[in-house]
């Protein structure tokens, strides 16, 4: 591996701030970015992440003081188009839906004036690197959401640009293609030395980064090396709401009445080998699950594994083509049970243009919710989404987050036995987030409400009592997070992060059949029975001196792909 | 109840790009078409080439007066005739050639007109008009020379217009834009806060609440049909009658009543075209894809009688050839109810069938989603 530089800072702000028709959106930021490496951009919706990196990549006049590679941003933003790659957010922005994978490509090469000769190569690196390369001549609009921001990633890197800007660029796709997206990344900046900035709400991601900058209401809260928040045995995220709480404790949301929503049958769902068929796709294969009262059930799995399918057959959308569902001991599409479900769909399907009391209202009468009750559920839904006082506001005015939350409330004004979630997480910041679950968790014990909720936000699943991993069509593993982990172990042995204190020689531990991937400047290392004393013989014999070495409960995400991998 | 229809009339009224386009086909853009249509010919540029320079050649020019015509431009030399039509300064120019007025009292004069034909429309009425003028000439001068023989045969035409006493063409082309308004905003309406809910994705919620798709088309079909008769209300009042003063006959209630009744044939169609379109943009699109044949079919462009034999049995399935042959019965013709009741109630078994198959089509687009 490369040595990193400790030259100087590749892009220096000195109190930048930004206003967008009268509201502050960044106020007097402070940042250095350094070369070769990752950068992440941390906060919740609307602190100002995509404005900073529009002002990096020069395309925003701003006040105060910014400069890259010694070039003030103010006055020659031009100079520097051709040193970087910005990819904004929202899955596919930047590609052309109607030319093929490669074209795409190609064209990027084009007009950073990249010749074919270096094209080729790193063209044929980038689709190997990624999965892509059985698909080069497939139309990008024919891509899944993954497979497009991979894509996405290729055009950006294909130009072999200095740095490289990207604005949540796994927000929406599965875990594998999250994790062959940092492998890509965390390659370039080893091999050609780019240095990355990104914005992102996930926190596993910032963990993944050299160095953090937390922003809030468009100030920076802290920026620093992720090292120094991570004492002991607190994650990233946790000190990031110490941080962002400042002591204080999330608010929370309480049940203000005593009702219990029962279905009357011990399982709330049973699904018995059903299949389903899109043409001669099989979305849904065989597939067996009992789901008890109460429960807070995950859905796991990559894109085009079927979760959504299968909420759809479960609420009705769709008919499986073969095998049975029951829901509180009803079938799916009949006129009872469509009284006692809930769901919110991964569009948050709001009417845009009623204000936000008018869509209450509007789930009130669908759902026949009216009078005294309406009004006592309007103020509790209210309460829950942080809406009151905003009543009159225009849906589509919102922020995301408060969609999401009113999008859950208008899902619960019917009290449901049955609440289905699908990805109504994705894109919500790490705080919004938070307080999602917490209310899902207490709509479970207080209601005795069931809830089914699928995700990609691997770092979710740890608040659901069970979670099934869907893959192809098939459940191929069904426990609970810590029976899911604990599997892991047993298959894989246990992992370990290292931290030392320059970065490792490549191949150290890989020669030794141990498994290596870096997290920022931190390393973590698993091999089936593997120990803390090899690990330390190893890290002496090379004299290599760290920070700490400590075993670690694994991500969700190594179990993810772990049982992905097993079943083929 | 209240509660859905409020929510569709709020989905139209919150929509202003689509509030101002309604607004501006159901007023100015009638008022546009009463005014700009004509089919005389009016301020044509026109050029005289007089070679013959004679009295008769010079009452001639004389008669081509505006507002048909510009004042002629005359010119003297042959070269220039050319230089005029390939600038398209002028549309016609009328060549009076030499010996003009001798070949006229020995009975064959003859002229040349020049017609610029780029815009074949203009070049036709202007040319045919120019010919009218002519003849009219010629008719003057034969009579001052028959003038002498008594008890030649004369036949005189003096026609009498019924309906349209005026004969005014703006009250044939303002009713027939307005039906047309009527006809495509009944299509986009229905069909715009359909397509709203697969924009939101909404219809997914629609579909697993206890709301029937049945329940919610209806909605939307009473919803725009409410606001559809108030803008026909509005523009007959205040457009028609009060901004282009036209002599409609029939009351309000009636028209409305027509109106509400081929409301089921537009909101059908709308259904349909929502069942096939992805996007709101794609609704224009399909509406004039429906909206061509049906015009043609109607008899807004083209008599009927003017399309061949199997095109003119297909004129049956056109909803807008029955309300065109209702309205035009009731505001111009002034025929009453009674007597149209026949029609309309084909119209609403029209209607009914087109409601039927979109809500089947709607439902099974619905249904199959993925």
């Amino acid at each position: 591996m490369k040595q990193r530089t400790e030259g100087p800072p590749i892009i220096v702000f000195r109190g930048v701030s930004k206003r967008f028709k009268g509201l502050q959106v960044l106020r007097g930021i402070d940042l250095e970015v350094m070369p070769s490496e990752i950068t992440g951009i941390i906060g919740p919706d609307g602190s100002g992440k995509s404005t900073l990196l529009k002002i990096c990549s020069g395309v925003l006049s701003f006040e105060g003081r910014a400069e890259f590679m010694g070039t003030d941003l103010g006055k020659e933003c031009e100079r520097i188009k051709d040193r970087l790659s910005y990819m904004p957010q929202g899955i596919g922005q930047n590609l052309y839906m109607e030319l093929s994978v490669e074209e795409n490509i190609d064209f990027f090469a084009a007009i950073k004036d990249v010749p074919p000769g270096r094209r080729d190569p790193l063209k044929d690196r980038l689709l190997e690197a990624t999965g892509l390369a059985p698909f080069r001549r497939r139309l990008a609009r024919h891509l899944s959401g993954g497979m497009k921001q991979k894509l996405g990633i290729c055009c950006s890197l294909v130009s072999g640009p200095e740095v490289l800007l990207l604005d949540e660029p796994s927000t929406g796709i599965d875990p594998l293609s999250r994790r062959q997206l940092w492998e890509i990344l965390n390659d370039f900046v080893a091999r050609s030395g780019t240095t990355v900035l990104l914005g992102t709400s996930y926190m596993d991601e910032a963990e993944r980064c050299h160095a953090v900058v937390f922003l809030e209401a468009g100030g920076v809260i802290f920026s620093g090396h992720p090292e120094e928040l991570m004492e002991r045995e607190k994650g990233l995220e946790e000190a990031f709401f110490e941080m962002l709480l400042g002591g204080r404790e999330l608010p929370v949301q309480e049940i203000p009445f005593s009702a219990r929503v029962n279905g009357g049958d011990p399982a709330a769902i049973s699904v018995e080998g059903v299949s389903k068929y899109f043409d001669s796709f099989k979305a849904l294969d065989g597939i067996e699950l009992s789901i008890g009262q109460g429960e807070v059930f995950g859905l796991l799995g990559p894109n085009g594994a079927g979760k959504t399918t299968l909420i759809k057959c479960m609420i009705g959308l769709l008919r499986p083509d073969s095998g049975t569902i029951t829901v509180t001991g009803l079938r799916p599409g009949s006129p009872e049970l469509k009284q006692k479900i809930g769901y919110m769909s991964q569009t948050f399907s709001l009417y845009g243009d009623l204000s936000v009391r008018e869509n209450i209202e509007l789930y009130g009468t669908l759902y026949g919710v009216k009078g005294a009750e309406l009004r006592e559920r309007m103020g509790w839904v209210l309460d829950v989404s942080g809406l009151t006082g905003m009543e009159r506001t225009i849906v589509k005015r919102l922020p995301l987050g408060m969609k999401q939350r009113l999008a859950l409330g208008c899902a619960t004004l019917n009290l449901p036995a049955v609440l289905f979630l699908d990805e109504p997480t994705s894109g919500v910041d790490p705080v919004a987030r938070r307080s999602f679950w917490q209310f899902i968790r207490r709509l479970s014990e207080r209601l005795g409400m069931t809830v089914i909720v699928t995700t990609h936000n691997l770092v979710e699943a740890d608040f659901c009592d069970r979670i099934a991993i869907m893959n192809e069509g098939r459940v191929i593993a069904l426990d609970s997070p810590e029976n899911l982990k604990a599997a892991f172990r047993e298959s894989q042995g246990e992992v370990y992060e290292l931290y030392p204190e320059s970065p490792l020689e490549g191949g150290l531990f890989t020669s030794r059949g141990i498994s290596v991937t870096p997290f920022g400047r931190r390393y973590h290392l698993w091999k089936k029975g593997l120990r803390e004393e090899e690990i330390k013989a190893v890290l002496d014999s090379t004299g290599t001196a760290c920070h700490y070495l400590r075993r670690i409960r694994p991500p969700m995400e190594d179990v993810f792909i772990f049982f992905l991998q097993r079943r083929g | 109840m209240w509660q859905l229809l409020r929510k569709e009339l709020l989905h139209i009224l919150r929509d202003r790009g689509l509030v101002i386009f309604i607004l501006y086909a159901f007023t100015l853009d009638i008022h546009l078409a009463a005014q700009g249509f004509k089919l005389i010919p009016e301020m044509v540029s026109i050029s005289v080439y007089d070679e013959d320079r004679s009295s008769r050649s010079r009452a001639l020019v004389e008669m081509i007066t505006s507002p048909a015509f510009r004042t002629p431009e005359l010119i003297d030399d042959r070269r220039e005739i050319d230089r005029l039509l390939n600038d398209s300064r002028t549309v016609l120019t009328l060549v009076i050639p030499s010996g003009f007025q001798r070949d006229l009292y020995r009975g064959g004069a003859s002229l040349q007109v020049l017609v610029d034909g780029t815009q074949s429309t203009a070049a036709y009425l202007s040319s045919a008009y120019l010919g009218s003028v002519i003849e009219r000439y010629a008719e003057g001068v034969s009579m001052q020379r028959l003038e002498m023989i008594r008890g030649l045969p004369r036949v005189g035409l003096e026609p009498r217009i019924f309906f349209n006493p005026l004969a005014r063409d703006d009250l044939f082309e303002g009713i027939n834009e307005f039906f047309m308004v009527v006809s495509l905003i009944g299509m986009i309406l229905p069909a715009a806060i359909l397509i709203r809910e697969k924009e939101y994705g909404t219809i997914e919620q629609i579909l697993i609440s206890p709301l029937s798709i049945r329940r919610l088309l209806l909605m939307k079909m009473v919803a725009s049909s409410i606001f559809l008769l108030a803008m026909i209300a509005f523009s007959y009042q205040f457009v028609l009658k009060l901004w282009l003063g036209f002599p409609l006959k029939g009351t309000i209630h009636e028209f409305l009543l027509i109106s509400l009744v081929y409301g089921t044939a537009t909101s059908g169609l709308a259904f349909i075209i929502a069942s096939v379109a992805r996007r709101f943009s794609q609704i224009g699109m399909l509406t004039i894809a429906i909206f061509a044949p049906m015009l043609l079919l109607s008899g807004g462009w083209v008599p009927p009688e003017a399309l061949p034999e199997w095109l003119r049995r297909l004129t049956v399935v056109s909803p807008m050839k029955y309300y065109m042959d209702l309205g035009i019965g009731l505001l111009i013709r002034g025929a009453g109810i009674g007597l149209l009741l026949p029609k309309m109630l084909r119209l609403l078994m029209l209607g009914s069938i087109l409601t039927a198959l979109g809500y089947l089509l709607y439902r099974r687009r619905v249904l199959r989603m993925e």
